[in-house]
């Protein structure tokens, strides 16, 4: 039987209901029907709901612990479409909508956190300004522009106490963590190469041609351009799956799968607090086989040609592949698939007693909204909180500074600088369009 | 605020050593320069504003001050301003200051805001003044960008513009005003002026601008203080307002000292059991020594929640002192809280840790002795094994079978006589007979094999230029199991460009695909298990009963090589029926296809239809790992989908036959097309045949692809493209 990543999704967190953590709301909390009372539950809104975040929504909504109350959104439609899902849902007219995220943020004060998925140029200022306003932030990747607004979201976080999730999601699936549990407890043998699987991107600079500007009410530009230096309307950044992620002004890049897998890739080798410090320009454009290495000595390869396709085995067959190698065995893992693939079928007969072992000692359940859900109650930080995104973001941005400045790299993982490139070290911030800053 | 961020010092030596090994490049000023003279022209130009833009950007990589004063009157460009202060937020050199500040006294509005945020950034100590006056400035948004650029920039002189202003500022600029407050007051802190940081912080707390202003300063003020602190922080951890409360968490785990330890365990005693779950936490993950004490306590009698996450804290102390009561706990059988011990257990150092798991194998409970097999197992006491051999054979069945898990995890070739013994002696031979495989698929290793190169390519992939260097590669691993993918064996098939390697080979029949880079290595091996275990299992045969006999039949399976194979060939035609099935049905399950003729002999002359269906699909999975040319391979399947009288195997022929790519093998999976309950699978076939024989049999390729109806959206694509290519490939009769 076929089965796809989001009902293998399900059937997972299924059956990691038994040996999750332990349930930490309120007993005083819960109703007789182990309903969680309005009081207690968590007040949320969101920013930017569209495809990505359309998915989170939908999640959130069957969490009994949490209310969702408002959305702003830059686009009519889509603010439509979120009041009547979170209406229908539950059975009233109580989602209050906004188009921009300043009045919104300033108007409601009953929130408790935020959910954020708006286009890549947004991530950071919309999280900062809503840690600002005392919100806990559970924001999609990628979650910063630059290694600077990485920075800044990590310092503002710390500052004001905020929790801090980003959408890495797969730090907190069952496949994933059996791969970097096998990495890391040593049953791989000694590691020394890893693969992350890159969905292949442009980082194209050319503006469209100018089209006169939609009526605001239904979509307004300049909002969605937001922090993104300005250039004239065209529908065609608009376009389905993200057309702007394309636009280096608008996206990062390698980070639109890497922030993903090159994060995932860092927790298998337990480097999620730092990053690697040589990045080899491969001599062409493409990032297939790009390498950079550990400090430790551990090779990264990003590799943008893992899919099979009929008639060609590639190194993975689904999206966001990963792979770690050793000198006793290997994991491949990607999206759909019912178990990872392994050297040796011994190391498959572990997968519960690993997933569940990583659940008992990390106390975090396999579930990645419900470990945003459990931080914002415990205060405890995130599977992938800010300095995690931060750290595997850097990685991203030095990768992409490498290719766009075409020479090998040097990184300094404690300065947070490049090592002997003038040049390389300018473009660790980008700056906003005016009136936002990070 | 500078960042401190957590390195071993250990890794950062190494990380600079590696990244010194690195050749990099660095910047050609000389290139730099001439760059700029581009850009510098096109923002001269009349341009349109798209490529002026371009230019802009770069020019924040190849600028200097040379580029400053051509940027700056973008500043007041409505459309460009943002460009230009990408570029100038950039240029390290202090001429994109001056014009930043020149630009203060002649903007507004937003424009004027950019300009005040890129000094913030830029951290312009000169623009203190100008920036003091913009704090007046009658647009809000002006004075609040120029107090919080102003807090960017910190110092003293901005600290004492700002401070007053906590109170004396409109209400619509304070909280930017508090803002700046804070980013100085950590500015001082990062510089160690305590003191300093602490009255700013203060002064924040008592203006009272808003609860999260307040909380923000509280927090600072807190970690400024230390350990005098403390009874600040108590106090918010006491606090009824759950914002408060959540600060305080958070700041929990920024501040170090002992004192914060101790006051959280004096908390434990007074707060309710949700906070007691958070500030357990909290403990957890600043991982003092002082927090064994109440950790323990809590293990032992505290109610679930807080037991779990009790046992999480003792993990992370991982105190050898704490192995007795996890022990007591991690006998609790399958509870969630007895699983957390075992963990936590499993991972804590110390021999005096590892004698108590093994004295825990005499205890008398069931679930203690199960506990300490299962630790035993999972920290590869090694030592225990005598130990465990003898609770092999406890009358417990759950005890026994444990027993005999664990030595499959642990046993080498020197303890596989005592496993056999053990096989012998049992009634029941199941577990000692999984130990024995476990042993076996444990000890596989690499070892070199016959090896096949199906076709390698190297070159500049996927786009090339490329050359097939199939039987240059396959020349070379006659002499070596290890080729290197470089231009002297290859090659320069791609001049100036990085090449990589892509090989199909088998090894001993069984397929691989893989790719390298240009210098690294491909070695082509197979695995095995050692010569000395296959004849340790082999010895017994003779003598061993039935059913151990049958049991180590199927061992010989997981250990494979040809003695083992030929052990179980001689038990096919055994006299004793049990023996016989079990080694005919062994042999169909065999791994390799050294055990083809065997298998293929079972389906012509077995009369049990079981067997028949056993050998044809034995004979379909092993035909295609045989080393055999594609027409051999052909003719065999040929040959089996004939004995086929089933639909199920049908299938599996098909899937074989997808890996033939000739034209025989279309024209037999091409009648398949159309049968109702085989398209699918045929469809698969035919597409994966079709893809590979396309530009020599486009005329076939064509007619099947026409056939092809799947709902596979993906398949049927590529069906069509196929089709499209085998029409656009075939000979188009010639004009009359």
């Amino acid at each position: 039987m076929k089965i796809n990543r989001r009902d293998f999704l399900k059937q997972t967190l299924l059956a990691s209901a038994s040996v999750a953590a332990p349930n930490l709301i309120p007993a005083s909390a819960l109703g007789r029907d182990g309903a969680v009372a309005p009081s207690e539950r968590i007040v949320m809104g969101g920013i930017g709901i569209g495809g990505r975040g359309g998915y989170d929504l939908s999640v959130l909504l069957q969490e009994p612990e949490v209310q969702f109350v408002a959305v702003c959104e830059v686009k009519k439609a889509r603010r439509d479409a979120v009041k009547q899902l979170v209406d229908q849902t539950y059975n009233n007219q109580g989602c209050a909508t906004f188009r921009d995220m300043r009045e919104f943020i300033a108007q409601r004060r009953d929130l408790d956190a935020m959910l954020i998925a708006t286009g890549d140029r947004w991530h950071t200022p919309a999280s900062i300004l809503a840690m600002q306003a005392g919100l806990d932030v559970f924001c999609e990747k990628p979650s910063a522009m630059s290694v600077a607004e990485g920075q800044a979201l990590v310092a503002t976080a710390r500052r004001y106490g905020r929790i801090f999730q980003s959408g890495i999601q797969r730090l907190s699936e069952a496949n994933f963590v059996f791969a970097d549990q096998l990495a890391r407890t040593g049953r791989l043998g000694k590691v020394h190469t890893v693969y992350a699987h890159l969905l292949p991107f442009q980082m194209k600079t050319d503006w469209l041609p100018a089209e006169p500007e939609p009526d605001p009410n239904e979509l307004n530009w300049n909002l969605w351009l937001g922090p993104a230096p300005w250039r004239p309307y065209n529908r065609g950044y608009l376009g389905g799956c993200g057309a702007w992620l394309n636009y280096y002004d608008f996206g990062t890049g390698v980070a639109g799968w890497g922030s993903h897998t090159i994060c995932q890739c860092q927790s298998g080798v337990d480097a999620l607090d730092s990053s690697p410090v040589a990045y080899e320009y491969p001599g062409r454009e493409d990032f297939d086989f790009f390498t950079c290495r550990f400090a430790n000595g551990i090779t990264l390869v990003l590799n943008t040609e893992g899919w099979s396709k009929p008639g060609v085995r590639g190194m993975w067959h689904g999206s966001c592949g990963v792979r770690y190698e050793g000198t006793e065995g290997w994991v491949s893992v990607a999206d759909g698939y019912q178990r990872p693939e392994v050297s040796s079928p011994a190391l498959l007969r572990e997968f519960d007693k690993l997933v569940r072992g990583y659940q008992e000692q990390s106390g975090r359940p396999l579930h990645h909204i419900r470990d945003f859900l459990r931080g914002v109650r415990t205060r405890r930080p995130c599977v992938a909180n800010e300095m995690v995104m931060h750290r595997a973001m850097s990685t991203n941005h030095v990768t992409n500074i490498c290719m766009l400045l075409k020479r090998n790299m040097r990184w300094d993982p404690a300065k947070e600088e490049f090592i002997g490139d003038a040049e390389a070290n300018r473009m660790r911030t980008r700056a906003t369009r005016e009136p936002w800053h990070v | 605020m500078k960042l401190n961020f957590i390195i071993r010092n250990a890794a950062l030596v190494a990380a600079l050593a590696l990244a010194g090994q690195l050749q990099a490049a660095g910047p050609d000023a000389a290139k730099a320069a001439e760059k700029q003279r581009e850009l510098i022209a096109i923002l001269k130009s009349g341009a349109p504003p798209a490529e002026k833009a371009i230019a802009c950007k770069r020019l924040a990589i190849y600028g200097t001050s040379e580029a400053v004063s051509v940027l700056a009157p973008f500043l007041a460009d409505e459309h460009l301003a943002s460009w230009a202060r990408i570029a100038l937020q950039a240029i390290p050199d202090s001429a994109a200051d001056d014009a930043l500040r020149e630009a203060l006294g002649k903007l507004h509005g937003k424009l004027l805001i950019g300009v005040i945020n890129t000094l913030g950034v830029r951290r312009d100590a000169n623009s203190v003044g100008a920036l003091s006056e913009k704090l007046k400035d009658s647009d809000a948004d002006v004075a609040s960008a120029a107090a919080a650029a102003l807090g960017r920039i910190g110092g003293g002189t901005a600290a004492k513009t700002l401070q007053p202003l906590l109170v004396g500022a409109p209400a619509a600029v304070r909280p930017a005003v508090a803002e700046g407050c804070i980013l100085c007051a950590e500015q001082s802190l990062a510089e160690g002026k305590a003191e300093a940081a602490a009255k700013l912080f203060d002064a924040v707390r008592s203006a009272n601008i808003s609860k999260q202003k307040t909380a923000e300063a509280t927090r600072g003020a807190i970690l400024a203080r230390g350990a005098a602190g403390v009874p600040m922080l108590v106090e918010q951890l006491r606090s009824k307002d759950k914002d408060c409360f959540n600060s305080a968490m958070r700041t929990v785990r920024d501040l170090p000292g002992r004192e914060v330890t101790q006051a959280l365990l004096a908390e434990m005693e007074r707060v309710t059991p949700e906070r007691q779950s958070y500030l357990l936490l909290a403990l957890a993950d600043r991982g003092d020594a002082e927090t064994l004490d109440v950790a323990l306590k809590a293990a032992k009698s505290a109610p679930e929640p807080q037991q779990l996450i009790a046992i999480s804290v003792l993990d992370r102390l991982s105190n050898p002192k704490s192995a007795p009561a996890l022990l007591s706990i991690a006998a609790g059988g399958d509870s969630k809280v007895a699983m957390s011990a075992r963990l936590a257990v499993a991972k804590m150092p110390g021999a005096e840790v590892e004698s108590a798991i093994v004295a825990m194998l005499k205890q008398p409970e069931e679930n203690a002795r199960r506990a300490a097999i299962e630790l035993i197992a999972q920290r590869r006491i090694m030592s225990a094994i005598p130990e465990l051999l003898k609770v092999a054979e406890d009358s417990n069945a759950a005890v026994s079978g444990a027993s005999f898990k664990a030595l499959g995890e642990l046993a080498g070739i020197d303890e596989v006589p005592m496993l056999l013994g053990a096989l012998m002696k049992a009634k029941d031979t199941e577990p000692a007979e999984n130990a024995l495989s476990a042993v076996c698929a444990r000890l596989n290793r690499p070892v070199s094999g016959n090896v096949v190169i199906q076709k390698a390519i190297y070159g500049a992939l996927p786009e090339g230029p490329l050359a097939d260097v199939t039987a240059k590669l396959a020349e070379l691993v006659k002499a070596s199991p290890t080729v290197q993918a470089s231009n002297k064996h290859f090659g320069d098939t791609a001049g100036g460009k990085v090449k990589r390697l892509r090989v199909e080979y088998t090894v001993n029949g069984v397929p691989s695909v893989k790719t390298v880079r240009e210098n690294d290595t491909i070695a082509f091996t197979a695995t095995a298990v050692p010569p000395a275990l296959v004849d340790a299992l082999c010895a017994p045969m003779a003598q061993a009963p039935v059913p151990a006999k049958v049991a180590l039949l199927r061992v010989l399976r997981s250990a494979g090589g040809p003695k083992a194979l030929a052990a179980v060939r001689a038990a096919a035609s055994d006299a004793n029926a049990e023996i016989k099935e079990t080694a005919q049905r062994t042999l169909c399950d065999w791994q390799t296809a050294d055990a083809l003729p065997d298998v293929m002999q079972i389906a012509k002359t077995a009369t049990d239809k079981k067997f028949k269906v056993l050998a044809l699909r034995g004979q379909l999975r092993l035909i295609p790992l045989q080393d055999a040319s594609i027409e051999q391979k052909f003719a065999s399947l040929k040959e089996a989908m004939a004995l086929i009288e089933r639909d199920e195997e049908r299938r599996l022929g098909l899937a074989a036959l997808g890996e033939i790519p000739t034209a025989e093998s279309l024209a037999l999976v091409t009648p398949y097309l159309a049968a109702g309950n085989l398209k699918g699978e045929a469809s698969i076939a035919a597409v994966a045949i079709s893809a590979r024989i396309v530009g020599k049999n486009p005329a076939q390729v064509a007619a099947a692809m026409q056939q092809v109806t799947t709902s596979d959206k993906k398949l049927a694509q590529q069906a069509k493209r196929l089709l499209a290519q085998a029409k656009g490939a075939a000979p188009k009769a010639k004009k009359k």
